[in-house]
């Protein structure tokens, strides 16, 4: 009996280890950054690895761009936090799941040739890629979202009502809190510049 | 019959060209109002539904297909008991804010006692600007100039043998920027044209008219939760109001006033459906109430890496 529970313990305590092995496994490198940013109170420096369940803290005046094990580069704007939460490439599959706690990050998807998931959740609702590929801009700012696409297509749902919009490469859209999405609209070359701004190492 | 089928194409000119600032003025106002953030039936999270009978308020890429019939008093044979119009109009962005539109269309005009008789419309051409466009306020105003080439099409079917230039502007205003709770989806369109007729029998007209329409998307996404059945989250109720008067020698055309309730309805996916009720308020705009109905495809955003579908000239991705 008592060796019985001794192997049960055992083979827990090995799950436990194999799956903090996977969590840990890096899922992207930073490949460009500017002025503070840091993973947990971590400082990041150049070629540092992130991985799943790390949150990244981009201070103001500050930019981080991040090179995933899938080719997508991920470039996070001055005054962002946004949680890896899931980044598993299977084969020719990913499944992304990121969280954007506050601030506006640019995601350049590379497209693979399994079946892809891509999704980042903010506190109002959550946008999906909905195209192979996609170039796309998320903010998340107090109560409100907004998405907008230079290429590709972006699926944005909101957490309270269940409605969803689907936005098209050159258009965006807003969401607020415990509303519906609004029906997106073309944005400007302007308006995606300010973005792309922002984004830019 | 002659006067009746006179007045009646003023209207359907207007109706089919939906109209216009010549463009000296364009390029007048360009150098002088500051650079719009971007030229669209929208102003920041207000999305301004295509109009029936009132000419869009602002360029863009797209197509829009309308039909409609309007019954008449028939007094004698010949004279017209019913007119069915079927046209499309090609709505191009030269650049994000400047547009052209290319229309033409076939009318059927059903005679009393005499068979009915079905030609082409004027082909028609405009030219719109989007001079100013204020997101926080909801607001924008373009200005524009339209041109019906005379003798294009059937004078069978009402289409006039002179040409008509008319230089315009369109605005449209939401009130969601207002302390108004629940009437904050309210917004108003408006348009205001002079129409200059090439010669006789064509007379110059004053041509206005406005909108007034309650967008539920808008309420949906931007002022409350409210528990609505899918198919109403999408619907635009608006009632249209069009005038038309002859200025200066008149030719036998009448003034014209036509009121058109109905709703559009949009799902944010790239088109959007029109059904409006139309009812004079004159005898030369009709004797009845006819209907008009429209299918608009937003081809910016059903292909939107096509040339239909992105501005002949756009600027550079240069932050």
């Amino acid at each position: 009996m008592r060796l019985k529970l001794e192997g049960v313990l055992l083979a827990v305590l090995g799950l436990m280890l194999w799956a903090g092995a996977a969590a840990a496994k890096p899922v992207g490198t930073v490949v460009a950054a500017s002025g503070s940013y840091g993973n947990h109170g971590r400082v990041l420096r150049r070629g540092d690895a992130v991985q799943i369940g790390d949150t990244v803290d981009v201070g103001p005046h500050s930019n981080l761009k991040l090179q995933m094990a899938d080719g997508s580069v991920i470039s996070v704007a001055p005054d962002s936090s946004m949680r890896l939460a899931k980044y598993n490439i299977s084969g020719s599959d990913r499944h992304v799941q990121l969280l954007l706690i506050h601030g506006l990050l640019r995601a350049q998807l590379t497209s693979v040739t399994g079946h892809s998931t891509f999704e980042v959740s903010t506190e109002v609702g959550t946008a999906s890629v909905a195209s192979d590929s996609a170039d796309w801009f998320i903010s998340a700012q107090g109560k409100s979202a907004q998405v907008g696409v230079l290429a590709g297509t972006v699926d944005l749902t909101s957490t309270v009502t269940g409605q969803s919009v689907s936005i098209p490469a050159h258009w965006g859209t807003r969401l607020e809190t415990g509303l519906d999405p609004v029906q997106p609209r073309l944005w400007a070359q302007k308006e995606f510049n300010a973005v792309i701004r922002l984004t830019k190492v | 019959m002659k006067k009746a089928l006179t007045c009646r194409s003023q209207l359907l000119a207007f109706l089919d060209r939906r109209w216009s600032i010549a463009t000296l003025f364009i390029l007048g106002v360009t150098g002088l109002i500051p650079i719009a953030a971007n030229a669209y039936t929208a102003a920041d999270d207000r999305n301004f539904p295509a109009t029936l009978i009132l000419p869009q308020v602002a360029p863009t890429d797209a197509l829009w297909i309308p039909l409609s019939t309007q019954p008449f008093e028939a007094l004698s044979t010949g004279d017209t008991t019913r007119e069915t119009m079927f046209s499309g109009t090609y709505s191009k962005l030269i650049t994000e804010r400047l547009g052209i539109q290319l229309q033409d269309g076939v009318t059927r005009l059903n005679l009393l006692n005499t068979p009915s008789v079905t030609g082409a419309q004027n082909f028609d051409a405009l030219l719109q600007y989007e001079a100013i466009l204020d997101p926080p306020r909801e607001f924008l105003l373009s200005v524009q100039v339209d041109h019906e080439f005379g003798g294009t099409g059937d004078q069978s079917v009402g289409s006039m043998k002179q040409s008509a230039t008319q230089p315009g502007i369109t605005f449209a205003k939401g009130l969601g920027d207002l302390p108004i709770g629940y009437w904050r989806p309210l917004a108003v369109t408006g348009f205001t044209g002079y129409q200059i007729g090439q010669g006789a029998p064509r007379p110059n007209m004053v041509n206005a008219g406005f909108s007034v329409q309650y967008s539920i998307p808008y309420l949906v996404s931007k002022v409350a939760n409210v528990d609505l059945p899918t198919f109403l989250r999408g619907m635009t109720p608006i009632t249209e109001v069009m005038f038309n008067t002859p200025v200066g020698p008149s030719y036998g055309v009448r003034t014209m006033n036509l009121v058109a309730p109905g709703i559009t309805y949009s799902e944010g996916r790239g088109w959007e459906l029109g059904i409006e009720a139309m009812i004079p308020t004159t005898k030369a705009t009709g004797s009845g109430v006819g209907v008009i109905a429209q299918l608009v495809l937003q081809l910016d955003y059903l292909l939107p890496d096509s040339f239909v579908g992105r501005p002949i000239f756009r600027p550079s991705e240069n932050p």
